[in-house]
């Protein structure tokens, strides 16, 4: 069956041909020769010789010649009937298959004028899919002409369709951009105005604010600022991949002030303690995305634990106290865009996802029926050794 | 009227011998004797065909049954004649004729008549040659010929019915031996 699918049509042809030669015509000239050579025979008199033979003896001179000669002629007219209906079934075998050769010389060169333009169009299609403009020669007739007009459309249409989808990828491009910027440049912006609101809410109160925490809001609002002016750099350098700077980051440390920079928004535990060589802007980034979409879910409540598993490599675990993610929606949650809440743009944990890819670690997120969300980030043990 | 029994007894007897004889698929000239007389040396063979039921039919039918028959020797003495085997219908007679065309050029010797076909046969069969004493080399061939069909204004080829066409013999004479 398989062989029978991958025969090109023409060899389908003459190969059914055949059959159907084999099958039908050379039992049906069998059987005609047969009736032919039967009817012949039983033509002929079988009684005849004898009386010819009882004329003879009374015969004398012309009239014996005579019937010496219808004799011979009998006899001659009996034993040929077969010899001569066997040179005709031999005369009509070799017509047949003549015929059959020609009829199936003319069906394959018919079959090829078809088969090899339909070919070429397909070859034309296929690079025309890829993007190629290829020029394609009307010249058949008939249904064919008809099928290569409407390639030929089918090229124009699908160029005037390319541009117009060129234009509409660039302003969605430019609209993605915009959108990841806004998303990039409010995550920094949150703690600022979480410390800014702070220290306005004591100053409206009355209270004074020593200068230590002073220092610390303005530190904090510094790091944010720091971000910022990176995050634009990085979108200057759109097509970039983020330039990963390595440096010795301590977790522990690292997760303190990210978890301070929200304020009292969200209550942050953290238990173990562990160093990596890694980019601490990039995680700051990456935690920030984390506490920002636990927040926006709904969790109060954050708790980490560092660690190592059996590779040597260094675990981050954070637990939420949040709503967690529904089963069916946990195959999308990476995808840019794809968002279960309400204000939520879709990019948290796709660009979380990407900045782990950056730093060659590894993260995972489940999330247990009532138990929040627990994302586990890996960072493997080559990181966490002194470049 | 006795030799007429005779006949009818050895035709009875052949016809049965070829019935139960097996069938000769190929033709062949098989030697019988080889003289070197005085003057001459004489080859006697027998021209040997598959023969049927519808031979003899056709024979019967007044369808003559030829062969050409070439024969000649390393001394270039050569013969070549057609032999014809056929029936007169209105008689029931089987005729031989030896149509002699080399050397002495459409001589016809017509042999006895026979009353049998395999009496006919048999003498039809039975080939004689004779070449000069020098010769050392002697090639004996038959070819089988087309028969005119008289009534019917066309001819036949027997050779499908008999199985051969053109057969050969050859033989290497003492002196070339030597």
């Amino acid at each position: 069956m398989r062989l029978w699918r991958r025969l090109e049509l023409e060899w389908k042809v003459l190969l059914l041909a055949a059959v159907l030669f084999v099958a039908f015509a050379w039992p049906v000239q069998h059987f005609f020769i047969s009736r032919l050579s039967a009817t012949l025979i039983q033509s002929i008199d079988p009684n005849l010789e004898a009386t010819l033979r009882f004329a003879l003896h009374g015969a004398t001179g012309r009239q014996r010649d005579a019937l010496r000669e219808h004799i011979e002629r009998y006899r001659q007219t009996r034993v040929l009937i077969p010899i001569v209906v066997k040179e005709q079934q031999r005369l009509l075998i070799a017509l047949s298959i003549g015929l059959f050769a020609f009829f199936l010389l003319l069906a394959l060169w018919v079959l090829k004028r078809l088969t090899r333009p339909l070919k070429n169009l397909a070859g034309a299609v296929d690079r025309i899919g890829k993007g190629e403009t290829v020029r394609i020669a009307n010249v058949s007739g008939g249904a064919l002409g008809i099928v290569e007009q409407a390639v030929v459309n089918l090229q124009d249409e699908l160029v005037t369709l390319r541009e117009k989808a060129r234009v509409q990828g660039m302003e969605s491009a430019w609209k993605d951009i915009a959108r990841v910027m806004a998303h990039e440049i409010k995550n920094p912006l949150t703690p600022i105005r979480l410390t800014l609101d702070r220290i306005e809410e004591r100053a409206g109160c009355g209270q004074s604010v020593s200068n230590e925490e002073l220092i610390k809001s303005l530190s904090r609002i510094n790091t944010q600022v720091d971000i910022l002016e990176r995050l634009v750099d990085q979108f200057r350098s759109f097509s970039r991949e983020p330039e990963v700077r390595i440096a010795a980051v301590d977790c522990a440390a690292l997760v303190r002030s990210v978890a301070d920079s929200m304020g009292r928004s969200i209550t942050t535990e953290i238990k173990g303690a562990a160093t990596i060589q890694s980019d601490p802007y990039l995680l700051q980034q990456l935690f920030l995305n984390l506490w920002k979409n636990s927040l926006e879910a709904g969790a109060d409540r954050v708790r980490v634990v560092i660690g190592t598993d059996d590779t040597a490599a260094v675990t981050i675990t954070m637990f939420d106290n949040g709503p967690g993610i529904p089963p069916e929606h946990l195959e999308r949650i990476w995808l840019p865009y794809v968002t279960f809440k309400k204000k939520g743009s879709g990019l948290g944990l796709a660009v979380v996802k990407q900045l782990v890819e950056t730093l060659r670690g590894s993260i995972a997120l489940v999330s247990p029926p009532g138990q929040g969300v627990r994302i586990t980030l890996s960072f493997p043990p080559e990181l966490t050794r002194e470049t | 009227m006795l030799e007429n029994i005779a006949d009818g007894f050895l035709g009875l007897f052949m016809f049965f011998s070829h019935w139960l004889s097996p069938g000769v698929d190929r033709g062949e000239i098989r030697i019988e004797a080889f003289r070197e007389l005085k003057t001459r040396t004489v080859l006697e063979c027998v021209i040997l065909f598959e023969w049927n039921e519808r031979m003899s039919d056709l024979i019967d039918a007044g369808i003559p049954l030829r062969f050409r028959v070439l024969s000649y020797s390393d001394r270039g003495d050569s013969t070549l004649s057609v032999r014809t085997l056929f029936c007169d219908v209105g008689e029931y007679t089987y005729y031989i004729s030896d149509s002699l065309i080399i050397p002495a050029g459409d001589s016809v010797y017509v042999s006895k008549a026979h009353r049998q076909l395999y009496r006919a046969l048999r003498d039809y069969r039975n080939l004689r040659r004779s070449f000069t004493r020098s010769a050392s080399y002697f090639q004996i061939e038959a070819v089988l010929l087309p028969s005119r069909v008289s009534h019917l204004n066309r001819s036949i080829d027997m050779s499908d019915i008999c199985g051969c066409r053109r057969f050969a013999t050859r033989v290497i004479g003492k002196r070339r031996r030597q």
